[in-house]
């Protein structure tokens, strides 16, 4: 049958059941507690296997302590919520492989993401740790767009890029850390050659 | 501080009059786990990556992560440029004033200003190194067909690509009137599995054997000083399968102008007959045939004979599929 020659019904519209949306509860490493919708966790690869595998009714999201998340502060996870809310529905977007890679900074993104570089960085941490793909896209590009136009020393600069010789002190000073002895034995054996010893046994 | 200042400008050939814009806040790059910043590096285009791996030995070692098979370099001696994947591009220019950069983002150019020394020759090999060093990934294209002052450098250059992969290159193309012994290591030397394109200007140069370009699948060679004879050997080989992958190829020589009694096929039998057929090599290639004469390798591949198409001295083979 077409849906033309389809017969006319009228629909009470207060009859119809509106499915109840459901909000999880989750706990941030300070004990801060967020409530977000389920299309919105749908962003998060992590938190929606975690969400499916508890099989939570409506009421076990109630009634039940919140789900902790113990590597990410309260300060990281509101960013985390709100930008998943604010995405919640749209694709999952895929790689296409160019080089470089094509990402648009919606403004909405921008201005979430227009915080200090330390708060940043846990951005991108969390974003990696709950696998929520878009966010990480935005917030790298953030971070690309940083070099542009810097020479190798800005670069050294924006990206606290250590010189090869920083990297060598660096190394050396974990390698005593590691073996305080060795460093013992080293100063044993530059105060002997001092001495003229030909021998250091 | 001003010491290692100029240091710096020295091993990354900046001057004082680079403009320093204020930078922001740091971000501790290599702090981050691999795969956020793999996705970082994804997003600088190929230049701002060569930058990065500029700023120290492990930055250096970095780049690559992002995809080594996703990168091919060019070079080009006669205009001492290197392509990367054929869209950015490495100028390397001369200058009597100190070293300097610049990087044009709009028409992805990088230009690498150098001071002119005695050992300026080097700086293409140099560049071409630190790309090689970043990028670890292979030189697929040599073309050097200009009459500038790298004489000496093409060679050298050549070398350094040979040496630094295992790989063949895809495109060997060479104009130039040159040192003989120094084409003939490169033709025993360089391994072409693509295009082969090559214009001697010396009769002093015997021309090269073609049966060293078997793995091509395009062969050009204007003005190679071939006689009619090598023609014939090649037919035979051609039809024997030896040239598995050959789809075109062009041989200029003024020989050809000689007799052809000794030829298998006759020069009138392989002249133009006005029917048109394209030839498409590959999806940057395509040649047109206008008649000649057919011949069938021993496997059954068909292919058209033809001469005389861009010039009196030149033979054509295209190899048709099915």
């Amino acid at each position: 049958m077409s849906v033309e020659n389809a017969p006319v019904v009228d629909v009470d519209e207060a009859a119809i059941p509106v499915e109840k949306k459901m909000y999880y509860r989750f706990e941030s490493n300070d004990k801060k507690e967020f409530r977000v919708s389920e299309l919105a966790i749908q962003q998060s690869e992590t938190l929606n296997r975690l969400v499916e595998a508890m099989g939570y009714t409506s009421e076990d999201v109630e009634n039940k302590p919140a789900i902790a998340i113990e590597n990410i502060d309260g300060k990281t996870l509101k960013l985390v919520f709100q930008w998943c809310e604010h995405h919640k529905g749209e694709a999952i977007p895929v790689d296409d492989g160019s080089v470089p890679k094509i990402v648009e900074i919606p403004e909405f993104d921008a201005k979430l993401m227009d915080i200090d570089n330390g708060l940043l960085f846990k951005l991108i941490w969390a974003a990696d740790y709950l696998n929520i793909v878009q966010l990480l896209n935005v917030s790298c590009k953030k971070v690309a767009n940083m070099a542009q136009g810097k020479t190798p020393a800005q670069l050294r600069r924006v990206y606290l890029l250590p010189s090869d010789e920083e990297d060598e002190a660096a190394k050396r000073a974990a390698q005593e850390a590691q073996d305080p002895r060795a460093r013992e034995v080293e100063e044993e054996f530059e105060e002997r050659k001092r001495q003229g010893g030909n021998s250091f046994f | 501080m001003g010491l290692f200042y100029s240091k710096l400008l020295e091993i990354f050939n900046l001057d004082w009059s680079t403009k320093w814009s204020s930078t922001p806040k740091a971000f501790p790059l290599f702090c981050l786990p691999l795969l956020p910043l793999i996705e970082i590096l994804k997003n600088l285009d190929p230049i701002e990556l060569f930058i990065l791996s500029q700023c120290s030995g492990k930055s250096a070692n970095c780049v690559h992560i992002v995809g080594t098979k996703k990168w091919k370099l060019s070079v080009n001696v006669g205009e001492k440029s290197i392509n990367i994947n054929d869209i950015y591009r490495v100028a390397i220019t001369e200058s009597s004033m100190k070293p300097t950069w610049k990087y044009d983002r709009r028409m992805k150019i990088f230009f690498s200003r150098y001071q002119y020394s005695e050992e300026s020759e080097l700086e293409l090999r140099k560049v071409l190194s630190k790309l090689q060093a970043a990028f670890r990934c292979p030189v697929t294209s040599f073309e050097y067909d200009s009459w500038s002052d790298s004489d000496q450098c093409w060679i050298s250059v050549l070398k350094c690509i040979t040496q630094n992969q295992v790989q063949p290159l895809e495109s060997f193309v060479f104009a130039k009137s040159l040192m003989t012994e120094d084409l003939e290591w490169a033709l025993q030397n360089v391994k072409v599995t693509q295009k082969i394109d090559i214009r001697i200007c010396t009769s002093r140069f015997p021309g090269p054997n073609i049966m060293m370009f078997k793995s091509c699948k395009f062969i050009e060679l204007k003005l190679s000083w071939l006689k009619i004879c090598a023609l014939n050997g090649f037919i035979e080989e051609w039809k024997a399968g030896n040239f598995p992958n050959l789809r075109y190829m062009l041989i200029g020589s003024d020989d050809f102008k000689g007799c052809w009694c000794n030829h298998m096929f006759k020069r009138d039998e392989m002249k133009q007959l006005g029917v048109r057929r394209r030839l498409v090599i590959d999806e940057k290639r395509s040649v047109e045939c206008t008649g000649g004469c057919d011949i069938q390798a021993d496997n059954g591949t068909k292919a058209t004979m033809q001469m005389n198409r861009e010039s009196r001295n030149s033979f054509e083979l295209f190899v048709w599929n099915n």
